[in-house]
């Protein structure tokens, strides 16, 4: 991953991090939209996060969508 | 196919006419010697939860040229060993298939095999289609029950947009 890139959600990474445990009681499972230090919501799916997100602060930003789970998914590539 | 940002085509028309694409990797004109057919159903490939083998994959030089949002960031597990990868959203279509657009889809970046492959398929694509491979005659299918409509791409644009 790139530097650059690694900056991009660095803010929001650090919030969700900070927060995972708090979240983790009693929303494991749903989505969280962050942008900054900031909850836009919980969300059931991806979809309904992201249309969230991008209602609220447009296609050309970033923000955050990420299921909480207690531990990270790992993804295959083959 | 090709992939945009995860914006416009939110709630485009689709028809319930069913469409396939074959793709031939050697003779057509052979035919299967497979006579009878055992289907042997996997539903559990003995990973733990935390390992998925699901996501479709894009190159960076795709994520680039189409400048779409980050909006997380996972782990990878490749040929050498793990990587962290940026998570984008993004929207896939299919042009020349007849297949329905993924209007909205989270694929990771990482660096792919070959320069020419800007986009690996990953079983949250797949999982929308019948993929049969018929491995005596060297065939693959895939087909799909409800599609998009076909829409001819502007004159002189290929599978870039360029």
């Amino acid at each position: 991953m790139a530097a650059d890139q690694q900056a991009r959600l660095a803010v929001e990474l650090e919030y969700y991090a900070h927060h995972k445990a708090e979240w983790l009681a009693h929303k494991t499972g749903l989505y969280v939209v962050v942008k900054d230090s900031r909850v836009l919501g919980f969300y059931p799916n991806f979809e309904a996060a992201y249309r969230s997100g991008a209602a609220a602060y447009g296609l050309n930003t970033d923000f955050l969508v990420k299921q909480i789970l207690e531990h990270e998914p790992v993804f295959f590539v083959f | 196919m090709c992939f945009s940002r995860a914006d416009s085509s939110f709630a485009k028309p689709r028809s319930s006419r069913p469409t396939a694409l074959r793709t031939p990797i050697e003779n057509q004109n052979r035919t299967s010697s497979l006579r009878t057919s055992q289907q042997i159903p996997v539903h559990n490939d003995g990973c733990p939860d935390r390992y998925r083998r699901a996501r479709t994959i894009l190159a960076p030089e795709a994520v680039q040229k189409v400048g779409l949002s980050k909006i997380d960031e996972t782990t990878l597990i490749r040929v050498g060993g793990e990587v962290k990868a940026d998570v984008y959203a993004a929207s896939l279509q299919f042009p020349h298939s007849g297949f329905s657009t993924i209007e909205m889809i989270a694929v990771p970046c990482c660096e792919l095999v070959h320069p020419l492959f800007r986009c690996l398929i990953g079983r949250d694509v797949l999982s929308r289609w019948v993929f049969t491979y018929d491995g005596p005659v060297g065939t693959w299918q895939i087909s799909e029950a409800a599609v998009s409509s076909w829409v001819e791409p502007p004159e002189g644009s290929d599978l870039w947009g360029e």
